[in-house]
């Protein structure tokens, strides 16, 4: 009996033919699924699971700082896997987009999260924190409202609480969950001790407060020049705190923590922010979880806190010249570099200059080198980033007008203009230095759509005038959203394709970008067939 | 009548029977992806896997020994000294060698007012020291404070190499110090910084002896003559004033201001008058930075100026020394004695690292009888350089290597170079 007959005894034919088909279906669906679905791009996550086992949890700032300094870097970094096929980061718990996606009005920006419930005297002092690096007050106001103060240093006046002011507005600005912020200046009179006021004793055990508490606190601290004292009050945050979030893992008991937070864009792009508004301690410690309820649906919100460590102030003194450039432990090699040279070869860092002017501590942009900046110690998310999260960080800095940073920067009540004049102009300098660094990695192009069957978009090098104009090469393709296959059309240039004028809804087109001069750096934009006009849907990019 | 048509059909339809279950088996089995419609639904399904397996966080077990081990009471006062229980790290006589001891501290007693510090130490030199002391200082709404410390050492082997600025390096020989003091000190702070004055009462006794080591005991070297106090030991009640004007920025570890010191002190010998002397103390530092303070120059002058009646004399164990790590860096420690003495010291300090820094130095000083026949001939100079590991604003140690003619000295210490004015016991 020859084999095709063994077979068709063993197997019948029919069984044989269903066996085919089904694994043809299989191949035909692929492994992981299309590349697009009808509801791309997804500008939201979907409504959040309860959550009801979740407890507070600390973070350590000793096993923080000695964990990051010692851990090995990654190995190998994948891309951010919150974002959606434009490459955009949907709104969540983490992350709402705001001014490069909406341009927020002046007002809007100088309201940050809030400024409709500045502190109202007189106030109780309810519990206190006097040890560590900077003392601080937890405070109700004449409404009852609850809210953490904090002074400037006296070696520092002003330094610490605007920059904290301002901050809390640009990374509001950014994207991000932050507190409500207020300037407030304080007279001792206004100031009581609340009969049920606690702080922790030497002895890490908590116990009553007492006027001495806060004289002792008061003595150190600067005065205006109507003798009250300058503080910035932080109101508590809306919900149960839950403690920091870190920059690497997930919660295990959070259901709505699927993402590693070192993969999500949002983190790793703070990168960017930070080193903009020289925030050297992007740490887990200035970060809050609060779980909040809306619907009846418990979940947690992400804020970052603490903005005294931005700008020229690290919030108990002006802000260490190397912090910005070094980590706390340095690199081996260039320590023992520094040794020999007898410290006869200063960094451009040492030598880089501030004018003294009140408020303003240490901060410059001479030295500034958007590639070099470093936290404190390393965070895990920002050590994952790559090019394309810079890049969707630093066009969102690009943005910002100068008015718009200036703005801004007022909110931070310097008694001396010349302040804001120096940050304004520092900023716009850092700012112009992020997009030079950043926009040269990748090809950096955005704002893409279809208008009058062409594919416009705006180079951001170009309209920063970081470069002259220039000419692009577009390669379209007709996409198979199933198989992820390009197949090569004829048409070249930003004209769609007769190809996709014509096709009927639910085909898709791309069309891969690259530019003379910049090789290796494409952009290939996604359009899927939809009503009139072919919709964008999908951005890839390569570096 | 079911069955006989099912199996009817299945006799005249079996290879179609099992086709349509193949693919209705193929179709039940097919990879997630393919069910899901959006890319919400995707989503959906994520979430509903994470909440079907979400439990309580705990953390990882490399935390969880961290957590353990600074919970340990032991490594939490080494860490935190805040309150209780710690270790102490030298703190006893100079040239004891590596000393390590307990330490008591209890902070914020009388409504926060009150400070206490309990501590004992040994080096495996043999020096034993315990030392006890109060703090009240948060006097007066900040503007006064009070301190009181009593101490007991015991230093068996201290070096001495006869008196003068021009004693021989062969003629090394050890003695044994025994003392006990009380020493209490009030200050005054009118503006709360700056500047301070105040007052120091206190007492001691002592005694000396035949000192251990390779060295000869000292009293078989040097006479009463050459050496006052060599042959019998008085005990001390001291008084006198003092002022500190400092605007240092950190007083752990300045790179800016100036700090001056003078006090003026009498010591009246209980058991021998002869001994009796008033001393004069005046030191001045000038911190000046550059390069956004990773970069100190430092310059210090010191002067101890002891002034005796007609027929008295400032006996050997209460006169001042120049050598080791606090003044001339080159020489040995105790290397000359004298009951007056000058000190320059010179510093360039760079940053190499967050807590890490490194120094060049240059010093010269020299020891005389009396405070006329100090001149600024014959300075014993030398030069050198070292390491420092700081916190915040403080130096943790200091690692120094000093040159001079008499050869090199290695330092290791947990204090600054110019600490020696007041020593704060808190």
């Amino acid at each position: 009996m020859d084999i095709q007959r063994r077979i068709q005894k063993i197997l019948p034919g029919s069984f044989l033919a269903g066996l085919i088909l089904a694994g043809a279906a299989s191949a035909v669906h692929g492994a992981d699924g299309p590349k697009f679905y009808p509801d791309d791009p997804v500008a939201k996550v979907p409504s959040p699971r309860d959550t009801t086992i979740m407890k507070p949890r600390k973070t350590d700032a000793l096993y923080d700082f000695i964990y990051n300094s010692f851990e090995p870097k990654p190995k190998s970094i994948g891309p951010a896997q919150n974002v959606n096929t434009l490459g955009e980061v949907p709104n969540s718990a983490w992350y709402t987009n705001r001014h490069y996606f909406r341009r927020m009005t002046i007002d809007e920006l100088r309201r940050g999260p809030g400024d409709a419930t500045p502190p109202k005297p007189p106030y109780s002092i309810v519990g206190a924190k006097l040890d560590g690096i900077s003392p601080g007050f937890r405070m109700r106001d004449a409404n009852g409202t609850l809210y953490f103060i904090k002074p400037d240093p006296r070696s520092a006046p002003e330094v610490a609480t605007s920059a904290d002011a301002v901050g809390t507005r640009f990374f509001y600005a950014l994207g991000y969950n932050t507190p409500e912020n207020y300037i407030v200046d304080i007279d001792r009179k206004e100031l009581t001790v609340a009969k049920d006021g606690t702080t922790d004793g030497a002895n890490g055990k908590p116990r009553p407060m007492r006027q001495h508490d806060v004289e002792k606190v008061l003595w150190k601290l600067p005065r205006t020049p109507d003798g009250k004292y300058r503080f910035i009050a932080s109101r508590a945050l809306p919900g149960t705190p839950l403690g920091p979030f870190r920059y690497e893992g997930t919660r295990s008991d959070d259901p709505n923590d699927i993402v590693p937070h070192e993969n999500r864009r949002e983190l790793r792009g703070l990168h960017v922010f930070c080193a903009w508004l020289n925030h050297t301690d992007a740490k887990s410690g200035n970060s809050l979880d609060t779980l909040v309820e809306e619907n009846g649906v418990h979940y947690v919100r992400h804020y970052l806190i603490d903005f005294g460590a931005i700008f020229g102030s690290d919030s108990d003194m002006v802000k260490n010249a190397s912090f910005g450039h070094d980590y706390i432990i340095p690199d081996g090699k260039e320590t023992l570099r520094r040794m020999a040279s007898l410290g006869f070869n200063p960094e451009p860092w040492e030598a880089a200059k501030t004018p003294k002017i009140r408020g303003v501590g240490r901060f410059h942009a001479s030295a500034f080198d958007p590639e070099h900046w470093v936290s404190n110690f390393p965070n895990r998310a920002f050590l994952h980033r790559l090019p394309d999260d810079e890049f969707w960080a630093a066009r969102q800095v690009m943005n910002f007008t100068a008015e718009e940073i200036r703005a801004i920067v007022e909110t931070g009540h310097y008694t001396d203009p010349r302040a804001v004049d120096y940050i304004t102009k520092t900023l716009i300098e850092r700012r112009d230095r992020i997009g030079r660094a950043y926009f040269a990695k990748v090809l950096p192009l955005d704002h893409f759509e279809v208008t009058e069957n062409r594919l416009v978009f705006h180079d951001l090098s170009v309209d920063a005038g970081f470069l002259p104009a220039r000419t692009y090469d577009i390669a379209w393709s007709r996409f198979d959203n199933t198989s992820q296959v390009h197949t090569p059309l004829a048409a070249t240039g930003p004209g769609l394709p007769l190809e996709a004028i014509s096709a009927r809804a639910g085909q898709y087109f791309s069309a891969r970008i690259s530019a003379p001069g910049a090789a290796g750096k494409t952009v290939t934009v996604y359009l899927r067939a939809s009503g009139p006009v072919p919709q964008v849907v999908g951005v890839d990019r390569t570096w | 009548m079911l069955e006989s048509r099912i199996a009817e059909f299945s006799a005249s339809h079996g290879g179609l029977h099992r086709f349509l279950l193949v693919l209705l088996l193929s179709a039940c089995y097919s990879p997630p992806a393919a069910h899901a419609q959006t890319r919400e639904a995707i989503l959906e399904k994520q979430l509903d896997e994470k909440a079907a397996a979400v439990k309580e966080w705990q953390p990882d077990k490399v935390e969880q020994i961290y957590q353990r081990v600074i919970k340990n009471p032991v490594v939490k006062g080494f860490l935190t000294p805040e309150n209780g229980w710690t270790v102490q790290f030298g703190g006893l006589y100079p040239g004891s060698g590596f000393a390590i001891g307990p330490q008591f501290v209890r902070r914020e007693l009388a409504r926060e007012q009150l400070d206490l510090k309990f501590s004992a130490a040994g080096s495996f030199k043999k020096y034993y020291g315990i030392t006890a002391g109060m703090s009240l200082p948060h006097l007066a709404k900040d503007h006064l404070y009070a301190d009181l410390v009593v101490e007991r050492i015991d230093a068996p082997a201290v070096d001495y190499y006869g008196p003068g600025n021009a004693a021989s390096k062969d003629s090394r020989t050890r003695f044994r110090y025994e003392n006990f003091t009380v020493d209490s000190r009030i200050g005054i702070r009118p503006f709360r910084r700056v500047l301070t004055l105040g007052g120091l009462v206190g007492g001691s006794l002592n005694n000396t002896g035949p000192g251990d080591g390779d060295y000869p005991s000292a009293e078989t070297v040097f006479t009463p003559a050459q050496t006052p106090g060599i042959d019998r030991q008085t005990a001390y009640f001291t008084y006198g004033p003092f002022v500190q004007f400092d605007t240092r920025d950190f007083a752990g570890d300045p790179h800016r201001g100036t700090n001056v010191l003078a006090s003026y002190t009498w010591h009246n010998a209980g058991d021998y008058s002869e001994y009796s002397f008033r001393r004069l103390r005046l030191g001045a530092e000038q911190y000046i930075p550059f390069f956004n303070d990773k970069r100190t120059i430092v310059l210090r002058a010191a002067g101890l100026f002891s002034y005796t009646d007609p027929g008295r004399a400032v006996p050997f164990y209460q006169q001042q020394t120049i050598g080791g790590p606090d003044d001339v860096r080159g020489l040995a420690r105790f290397r000359y004695y004298g009951p007056t003495s000058l000190v320059f010291n010179a510093e360039y300090r760079w940053e190499v690292a967050t807590g890490l820094g490194m120094a060049l130095f240059a010093d010269a000083g020299r020891v005389s009888d009396k405070p006329g026949h100090l001149a600024l001939g014959d300075l014993h100079g030398s030069g050198g350089f070292g390491l420092r590991l700081k916190s915040r604003n403080a130096l943790v140690m200091r690692v120094d290597v000093g040159f001079s003619p008499q050869g090199v000295q290695f330092w290791w210490t947990f204090s600054d170079a110019f600490k020696r004015f007041f020593p704060d016991p808190f």
